[in-house]
This record gives C-alpha cells, sequence and structure tokens, in this order.
C-alpha cells in the first residue's frame, strides 16, 4: 500500500503536523467506515421472511377483514348499523336548507329512501 | 502543540513512524472498505433471494373487483371554510373530524350531521397540518410558522385556550400527529422529526437520519410507537421510539430520485406503502424487508389514453358521471390492463407482446411525462385494506384493488386538486378534503 500524498504534503515529506493532521484524517475514515460496516451486520443479520410468505400474510389479512365498501365480498350492512347513516332527518333538513340558500350540490344522490 | 512539535523534532525517526503508522491504518481502511463491499454483496444476495414474488402474483386466485360494486357514496359534504383545506384528522372515536385551512381556522365538524362544533382561529393562515389527540381534548396546528401550537379544546364552543407552542423546528413543518395523549411528533423540511412531551413543554427524541425535507408521516396506529416518515431525499424509513440503540431508525427503502410525498401505513402494521412525485406506489414489507408490489397510475392509464386522443377530455367527461355515484361504469375495466407492475414477467407473457410493445419502446416515458408529473398527494385504506384510495395532484383519489394491482374507481365530487384522504378509524367512513375549500364524506348504503 502505497502512502498518499497531497499536494500540500507533497513539498514537505517529513512535516510533523501535517503527517498528525493526516493520521487523525485517517482514524476517522476507519471509524466511519467500520461503523458503516457494522450496520450492514446488523442489516445482514435481520430476521426476514420471504416475500411469498409476506404477500399471503397480507392477503390473509385483506381477506380475513370485513369491508362494507366491498358488497360482493361481504355483502351490504343492515339498516342502522352504519353510524354514519343514522341520521336522515337532519340531512333531510340539512339538503332543504342547501336548496333553499342555492348551495347544494352533489347531495341530491346521497339519500336512499327506505 | 510546542510539546508536540519537540516530540516530532528529533528527525528521522517520527517522521518514518508517522508513515508506518499511516501505511497500517491505510491498509486496515483498505480492508475494511474490502469487508464493505462483501457486506454489500452479501445483502444483496439475501435479498434477492428473499424478493421471491410479489403481491399482484400471489393474488393471481382472487376474484377481480367489479367497478361497478364499490359500495361508497357521498353522505356529508362539508362547508365552512373559504379557503384551500390544508390537511384533516379524524378524532379516535370517529365521531368528529378536525380539518385545517389556508383561511386561518381549525374547524371540528360533526361527522355523522355535518355540523359545525368548534372552529378556533389560528395565529397564522400558514397551516400544513393539523392534529386530534386520542381523548379528543386537544388539537394542534403547525405551519410554515415552523412552531406546532396545541389547543385545549372543551365541550363548549368558548372552552378553547393555547396549552403550549414548541419552539424548535428552523423550517415549516409538513406533518404532526399525536402518538397518545402526552405527545406529539412533528416532521419537518429542516430534516428532522421531533418527539414533544406535552405535559413537561419540551422536546424528547430528535429523528436525525433523513438528509432531505421530511415530507410526511405516518403513526403505526396498532402499536402507536413506530412511525414511517418520506423525504425529499428519496428514502422512507421506519423509527421506532422505544429503541434503545443508538439511532431509532428500524428500517430504510430507497423509494427512487424522486421526492417521497405520502408514506402510510398498512391496516395491519406490517408494511409500508409510500407514493412518490413520479406518480408510483409502492408497497415494503417490513418483515421481509423488500418491495412486495408497485402501482403506477401511467401504466395502467396507458391502454386508455391510446383510445382518447386527449386524457383531460376523458377526466372531463367522467366528471358528469361521477357526481351521484363515485365508481366508474365500465371505463376502469379497458384501464386495468396492463396491471401497475411494469416490471412482472407474466405481464409480457400473458398478455402478448403485440398490445405492449410500447414498453420496449424508448419514448415510452416521454410519452407518458404527462401522466408521470402527477404525483401522489395522499393515501389511504379501506377497513380490510382491499381498497387502496390514492390522491394524485392532477387525477383527483383514485381507488386501487390493492391485492390486484387494478384501478376499480374514482372518488369524484371535488371541483379541484383532492389535498387528502383518510379511512375513519372505525372503517365505515372515508374523507376527502380538497382545494375547492370542502370535504366530502363517503359511506357505504344500504342496499
Amino acid at each position: 500500500m502505497s502512502q498518499p500524498s497531497t499536494p500540500i504534503l507533497a513539498g514537505q515529506p517529513n512535516n510533523p503536523k501535517l503527517n498528525q493532521i493526516q493520521q487523525k484524517l485517517l482514524t476517522l475514515k476507519l471509524k466511519r467506515i467500520n461503523e458503516l460496516n457494522t450496520n450492514l451486520k446488523d442489516l445482514l443479520n435481520k430476521d426476514r421472511i420471504y416475500a411469498s410468505n409476506a404477500s399471503y400474510l397480507t392477503i390473509n389479512y385483506v381477506t380475513n377483514t370485513k369491508d362494507y365498501t366491498i358488497p360482493e365480498v361481504w355483502g351490504s350492512l343492515n339498516p342502522g348499523e352504519n353510524p354514519f347513516r343514522g341520521n336522515n332527518q337532519i340531512r333531510g333538513r340539512q339538503n332543504q336548507n342547501s336548496k333553499n340558500g342555492g348551495g347544494g350540490d352533489g347531495d341530491a344522490g346521497c339519500c336512499s329512501i327506505m | 502543540m510546542t510539546t508536540l512539535q519537540q516530540q516530532y523534532n528529533v528527525p528521522p525517526s517520527p517522521a518514518t513512524e508517522g508513515s508506518s503508522y499511516q501505511d497500517q491504518l491505510n491498509q486496515k481502511i483498505s480492508q475494511a472498505r474490502f469487508e464493505t463491499k462483501q457486506l454489500y454483496n452479501q445483502i444483496d444476495k439475501i435479498k434477492g433471494k428473499i424478493q421471491d414474488t410479489t403481491l399482484t402474483d400471489c393474488s393471481k386466485d382472487i376474484k377481480s373487483l367489479s367497478s361497478t360494486n364499490i359500495n361508497l357514496k357521498t353522505c356529508q359534504v362539508l362547508k365552512g371554510h373559504n379557503n384551500k383545506i390544508a390537511d384533516f384528522k379524524w378524532s379516535a372515536d370517529s365521531k368528529t373530524i378536525l380539518s385545517c385551512s389556508q383561511d386561518g381556522f381549525l374547524i371540528i365538524w360533526d361527522a355523522v350531521t355535518g355540523f359545525k362544533v368548534n372552529a378556533i382561529p389560528l395565529d397564522s393562515q400558514w397551516v400544513l397540518s393539523c392534529a386530534y389527540s386520542p381523548n379528543s381534548k386537544m388539537v394542534a396546528s403547525a405551519g410554515l410558522t415552523n412552531n406546532c401550537t396545541i389547543y385545549s379544546i372543551g365541550n363548549h364552543i368558548d372552552d378553547q385556550r393555547i396549552l403550549t407552542v414548541f419552539k424548535g423546528h428552523t423550517v415549516g413543518i409538513s406533518q404532526c400527529e399525536f402518538l397518545n395523549n402526552q405527545e406529539i411528533l412533528t416532521a419537518s423540511g429542516d430534516m428532522t422529526c421531533k418527539l414533544w412531551d406535552i405535559s413537561r413543554g419540551m422536546k424528547t427524541v430528535e429523528f436525525l437520519d433523513h438528509y432531505g425535507d421530511v415530507l410526511s408521516m405516518n403513526v403505526n396506529r396498532n402499536n402507536n410507537t413506530s412511525f414511517v416518515t418520506g423525504s425529499s431525499d428519496g428514502y422512507t424509513r421506519v423509527f421506532d421510539i422505544r429503541s434503545t440503540a443508538k439511532t431509532n431508525l428500524t428500517s430504510s427503502f430507497f423509494v427512487g430520485n424522486s421526492d417521497v410525498t405520502s408514506a402510510q401505513f398498512f391496516k395491519d402494521g406490517n408494511s409500508i406503502v409510500t407514493g412518490s412525485d413520479d406518480g408510483v406506489i409502492r408497497l415494503y414489507d417490513l418483515r421481509s424487508d423488500c418491495e412486495l408490489a408497485k402501482f403506477s397510475l401511467a401504466s395502467s392509464l396507458h391502454d386508455v389514453q391510446l383510445k382518447q386522443s386527449n386524457q383531460t377530455a376523458f377526466f372531463n367527461q367522467q366528471n358528469n358521471n361521477y357526481t351521484s355515484s363515485p365508481i366508474s361504469p365500465n371505463f376502469y375495466q379497458k384501464a386495468q390492463q396492463p396491471h401497475g407492475m411494469l416490471g412482472s414477467p407474466g405481464l409480457y407473457n400473458s398478455n402478448g407482446s403485440s398490445t405492449h410493445n410500447r414498453f420496449s419502446s424508448p419514448s415510452f416515458q416521454d410519452q407518458n411525462s404527462q401522466i408521470d408529473s402527477s404525483g401522489v398527494t395522499s393515501l389511504d385504506f379501506s377497513a380490510s385494506g382491499r381498497l387502496m384510495y390514492a390522491c394524485y395532484t392532477d387525477y383527483g383519489c383514485i381507488i386501487w384493488d390493492f391485492l390486484k394491482n387494478e384501478i376499480v374507481g374514482k372518488l369524484e365530487g371535488h371541483s379541484n386538486r383532492v389535498t387528502k384522504v383518510a379511512t375513519s378509524p372505525n372503517g365505515f367512513g372515508v374523507c376527502t378534503s380538497s382545494w375547492d375549500s370542502t370535504m366530502r364524506l363517503w359511506t357505504p348504503s344500504y342496499i
């Protein structure tokens, strides 16, 4: 391994001060690389499961959790089960207000008459 | 210094000693570098072995969802803000929604009736994020003032006061979220995330691993101790506040060269999804430490683009159909081919090369530059995680079938950019907020 020479050191090969700075820099460099290696070793030793396994676990979770946005899998809610659709009276009044105020839009299709 | 000079003034030994010591150091460095290279190789090898399939390939046997059959209808349009809505959060009991807007107000809405429950005037209108404590007694706002302000709120509208103002970030705060009733997390453009203790009124932990602005953050609600961040350095990282190691970093994935604008935990807390400025959504699994799926709007919409000369005209045309029903009647079936996974080998074989020869064309990216530029602003899942709601800057809120990697619909109704989508904790409602100053609440209807 040949000693690396910088332009500053080129003219003063035996300058002790510069030698010392260079030593410090090299020590720091070595420390950094060793830290990186330790992190990489931790990463290497990390427990991993196969992607196929993880995929099946994810699919398992998705297919076993109730989701009423997908009626073809989970069917639909019985009236009264959805907390956000439990207040037709208030919503009716609100729609009427918005119609009177002329600001209503998009609400037209939201009420279901049962 | 003089002592050192004196020590080294005696020639020639110091120089030779120094150089030999330097030689030793250099040798050690080259050895360490060699080790690094070996370690990288080994990690690559293991990751290649682990990544044996994708979620889409594993879901081949699962039936596709019919795009006409997604049961989500608007039940409320929340009107009251008079400027762009920057952020909103659901309360833990799903009964109320907290929103913040650039009109300088935080508003709390009753999600069932759509009425306003409380309004909190902010010191600064430049708010980017808000947060709602699990006990619904505190709210927080944060933004371009670099501060995170915690307000205490009571049952009465007059019962509101500033609890504390957390100062410490040097750039704007992009996201804030309560971990519990005592602690709040903030993510900032100063490349850090900070954990603050509310009762003590001080910072407790600082997370320093990003090299770019932290643009998004999401807490794992399964354990409330880990959180995921997305940054402009192209990385998404997962931190755990319980970690006793030097760093709280538990996982890290390089997403790409574009900003990671949204990061979200999957419902079970074992994987994360990221949305970036290139319009691609990626799924990473924390158990297998690798990418499991890739959802690309550009490739999914490409077939449509070939058929429709003008992409914008298509979406405008769709607008008319979507005001009452969020689900596309027939169009998205066409959009389902090809699947988002460009890298999936099965795609080329099963569909034949003639229809997909564009992939080999070098100008493919150029043709799609318009779509590519549409970044992902927000992501969330339906109750089971089967549906993934994704907000794109130019295309509104699109619904993906998470398992099959297909587009199954769109939440259509806003007249301007959709900024955020979030499912209620009880899973029954989905809320979207927009620059049109309204929020829409979507929920399954009874048949």
